[in-house]
């Protein structure tokens, strides 16, 4: 857009001459001076463009001024352009107020004095050029607050990457302790020749523990892995028959150990067979993020598994007893790198939910928790069975 | 030489690096101690009927963390003679804090030993 806009005028008068003694009147202004011969042609043009200000005749074939100003009022872009009637009819006021109640600001009357058409025709070109800088600053400072907004948000968006890098390079490098002073103790004693020396109850604990450590590696790179072919589309669904209760009952049994540690009893009666077409591997995603949670939040308390058919969907749900999720977090914990709970106090990524969010998104289910502080959390997913 | 002179304090939240910190030090023939924050740590450390030769710190933990363990530790003059060699996985956090010795995490074997060795019998 230029520092000075246009101005476009508009003439409308039946006849030729009075045309060009406008166009004569205005020379030397620096107005685009628009001519036409009738009102229906007057219309196609406030279609078009806007103007500083409408030249119209009243005594017009067909369509005079006063019905043409009507047309020109319920045109949305030329709603509220000045129009000044031109008119050789002696003044009554009557007539003037007909005119007025038509559309016009000001009246002129034929013949034309010069000075007198260009000063009021200059006072509207005055306005809309006024009113055009108020547009054009208006545009500026919706693009200003739009842009302002945009990077308030690119800023929110980095920091919580940036938070979640720190976590990610924090719970990778956590299980490199052990390892390394696993290792490097039994590089040392075996090099010095007292292995044998050693208690072998101590040597499988140690083993234990790093083998702990592994899988927890493991865990943390798979999960990486899922949340960067989420984000870049290449996640896909392996369907197969699957029945959930088995699929339980496995999870259950690879978490013996940790259920046993972490005190939480478990109860789960299925024994009704459910067969979905899933991805069994992910449904097991699922359900061991929903149980490692439980286990983590649980308060050491009993947890409860649950599976029911509803139709054609499958719901099932992982009840905990332990610290509970504030209602304002429901929705965002099934968000990438959130969490309810701070990073002092819980390990973790924050991806877990995340990541099962999208698998039963990708199954055409969806997942909810109905959960308060202190009153435990029950997590709930439902499945088409096809 | 009194026995209680070669005992260490491990205050770690992370499971994994207690038990493997524990048997190690032991190996090398210390007794260890742990404690899973500085709560469990100060209750640790004032039950002891003799203070530690060394006290082995995280400091970002859970409930009380290493700073208000430290907090307590200095301020009581019973304790505040007592090494102590901060693990932390954040060197930079480490700097606010006055230690014998900081240890940025995966601590390496002989960086460990080194430091506990440095202080003790």
């Amino acid at each position: 857009m230029s520092k000075f806009p246009t101005v476009k005028i508009l003439v409308v008068d039946d006849r030729p001459a009075n045309l060009i003694a406008m166009q004569a009147a205005f020379q030397g202004c620096g107005y685009i001076v628009i001519e036409c011969l009738s009102g229906l042609e007057a219309l196609e043009h406030v279609k078009n463009h806007d103007f500083a200000c409408i030249l119209l005749d009243v005594q017009m074939p067909i369509l005079d001024g006063f019905g043409t100003a009507r047309l020109i009022r319920k045109e949305p872009r030329s709603r509220s352009t000045p129009i000044i009637f031109a008119t050789a009819i002696n003044r009554t006021e009557e007539y003037e107020e007909f005119g007025y109640v038509a559309g016009a600001v000001d009246f002129l009357f034929k013949p034309f004095n010069i000075n007198i058409l260009r000063a009021k025709v200059a006072v509207f070109v005055e306005l809309y050029l006024q009113h055009e800088e108020i547009k054009r600053k208006n545009i500026l400072l919706e693009e200003a607050i739009l842009k302002a907004k945009e990077n308030e948000k690119l800023k929110r968006a980095l920091a919580s990457r940036d938070e979640f890098l720190m976590m990610a390079s924090h719970e990778l490098k956590t299980p490199i302790t052990p390892l390394t002073l696993q290792m490097e103790a039994f590089i040392q004693i075996f090099e010095e020749g007292s292995a044998a020396t050693m208690d072998p109850v101590r040597l499988l604990r140690m083993l234990h523990t790093s083998h702990g450590q592994v899988n927890r590696l493991s865990r943390l790179i798979n999960d990486l892995v899922d949340v960067s072919k989420l984000s870049t589309g290449k996640f896909y669904l392996d369907l197969q028959k699957v029945n959930l209760p088995d699929l339980i009952n496995k999870v259950i049994t690879d978490f013996k150990e940790q259920l046993r540690k972490s005190g939480c009893e478990i109860k789960f009666n299925g024994d009704e067979a459910v067969i979905g077409l899933w991805d069994g591997f992910r449904i097991e995603q699922v359900l061991v993020n929903l149980l490692t949670n439980a286990m983590k939040y649980g308060a050491g308390k009993p947890i409860e598994i649950e599976a029911k058919i509803k139709r054609e969907k499958v719901v099932f749900s992982i009840k905990d007893n332990g610290i509970g999720i504030e209602p304002e977090a429901h929705s965002r914990i099934f968000q990438r790198f959130e969490r309810a709970v701070s990073p002092m106090h819980y390990s973790g990524l924050g991806l877990g939910l995340y990541i099962s969010h999208q698998i039963v998104s990708y199954h055409n289910g969806r997942i909810w928790v109905e959960s308060a502080p202190d009153a435990g959390a029950r997590f709930s997913v439902e499945l088409p069975l096809n | 030489m009194n026995q209680e002179r070669n005992n260490i304090l491990v205050i770690d939240d992370d499971p994994g690096i207690r038990q493997m910190m524990q048997d190690v030090l032991e190996i090398y023939g210390y007794n260890v101690l742990t404690a899973c924050d500085g709560g469990q740590g100060i209750s640790t450390l004032t039950s002891m009927k003799h203070p530690p030769s060394v006290i082995v710190l995280d400091l970002m933990m859970p409930g009380l963390n290493g700073w208000d363990f430290l907090d307590f530790q200095r301020n009581n003059p019973q304790y505040a003679d007592v090494p102590v060699v901060i693990c932390s996985a954040y060197g930079e956090s480490a700097k606010s804090v006055r230690a014998q010795k900081v240890l940025v995490k995966p601590v390496k074997l002989d960086s460990l030993v080194g430091a506990v060795r440095t202080y003790c019998v």
